[in-house]
């Protein structure tokens, strides 16, 4: 049974969708390359920090990926993003894959159908147009 | 052909000279400015100084339809997205992407990258071959290294199973003193047909040994 939830990158939005999932008592994984990086998620957070190179097959190999249900991959490359999420779906078929992008253009990249994109430009932009009044 | 290298230094240097020595039209991408000043001045080539991970790049350099693209950077995910991008979005026929980690060699190959080389995986694999070549074949010098004993055991490559030893063409001084076939010693005349399993004992000058080991290469590729 896939129950648990896999964050890649513990940056501030990395490390505060782990808090809330395992507020919520997720069990939940959060990987980053840096050991500093999870001082963000805080002392309420139950889960497990994994100080590793998510580009690395080996460890995801090693991280029991197939009870895996929620991917969530933020780290702060988009590149590295792309290719954790081909790897998430195309390899271990995670049934939800969550990706951020910084460029809009790479969106073509992933499988839309497959992975939900989350594009901080575009929110940023609605909002301004939002906070201005603007009707579009 | 068309041709795309994107980054590296001294590897694109490289393959831009051979291709064109071979008058190929070489089309070159490189986000170091360093590297492009470099490549630039070496082949009096203009060279596109930007991201080759962005489409915009490819649509500036209009490399739509080339035949080949090879990404050469020394970041091993930079040029996965750069293949990608190139064959899904611009009908590159043939991508060939470097990575540094011989691990990642299968896994791109899974995704669809239509080639990757990695050194240390060639290296890997040449080293495999050689130490299974190796194995193969035992020997024992004899008489202060004049005379060797070389043990050979015919395996299924080896494509000499089947055949009588008078149409094996060996080398000259080359002869097959002994069998071991199971546990029985089998004194072999040119009638005797060789099988899977067999060993053969072969007896010659050290100095011809070579000869022996290049016969079996011959064989080995069915040739």
């Amino acid at each position: 049974m896939r129950h648990k939830t896999l964050v890649v990158g513990s940056g501030r939005l990395g490390a505060n969708i782990a808090k809330h999932f395992s507020l919520k008592g997720i069990s939940v994984d959060i990987i980053d390359i840096s050991e500093d990086a999870f001082i963000k998620v805080g002392d309420e957070f139950s889960g497990n920090t994994i100080r590793a190179d998510a580009t690395d097959m080996m460890l995801l190999n090693q991280l029991d990926i197939k009870n895996v249900e929620r991917m969530v991959i933020v780290t702060g490359d988009d590149n590295i993003n792309i290719y954790v999420a081909h790897l998430a779906q195309y390899i271990y078929d995670i049934p939800k894959i969550y990706i951020r992008l910084y460029d809009t253009d790479k969106g073509k990249l992933v499988d839309q159908d497959r992975i939900k994109v989350i594009y901080p430009f575009i929110l940023s932009l609605d909002e301004f147009l939002d906070l201005e009044g603007d009707q579009v | 052909m068309r041709i795309v290298i994107c980054g590296g230094k001294f590897e694109a240097d490289y393959i831009i000279g051979k291709f064109l020595e071979d008058k190929h039209k070489v089309i070159v991408i490189n986000d170091d400015e360093q590297a492009a000043k470099y490549i630039s001045e070496h082949h009096r080539l203009p060279v596109i100084v930007a991201d080759p991970t962005k489409s915009y790049t490819f649509e500036d350099a209009q490399i739509q339809g080339a035949d080949v693209l090879i990404a050469l950077s020394e970041n091993d995910i930079n040029n996965y997205i750069t293949c990608i991008t190139a064959q899904r979005f611009f009908g590159v026929k043939k991508t060939i992407c470097r990575v540094l980690n011989p691990k990642r060699v299968e896994i791109y190959k899974k995704l669809g990258i239509h080639t990757v080389i990695s050194s240390i995986y060639m290296l890997g694999q040449t080293i495999k071959e050689e130490a299974n070549i190796q194995s193969i074949f035992k020997t024992l010098q004899l008489t202060d290294d004049l005379i060797t004993l070389t043990e050979i055991d015919i395996i299924e490559e080896f494509q000499l199973h089947g055949k009588q030893i008078q149409n094996l063409n060996l080398p000259p001084r080359i002869n097959i003193s002994c069998i071991m076939r199971g546990n029985k010693v089998v004194i072999p005349n040119g009638q005797t047909r060789l099988q899977i399993n067999d060993k053969l004992m072969i007896i010659s000058a050290t100095t011809d040994q070579k000869q022996i080991h290049d016969f079996i290469e011959r064989s080995r590729k069915g040739k």
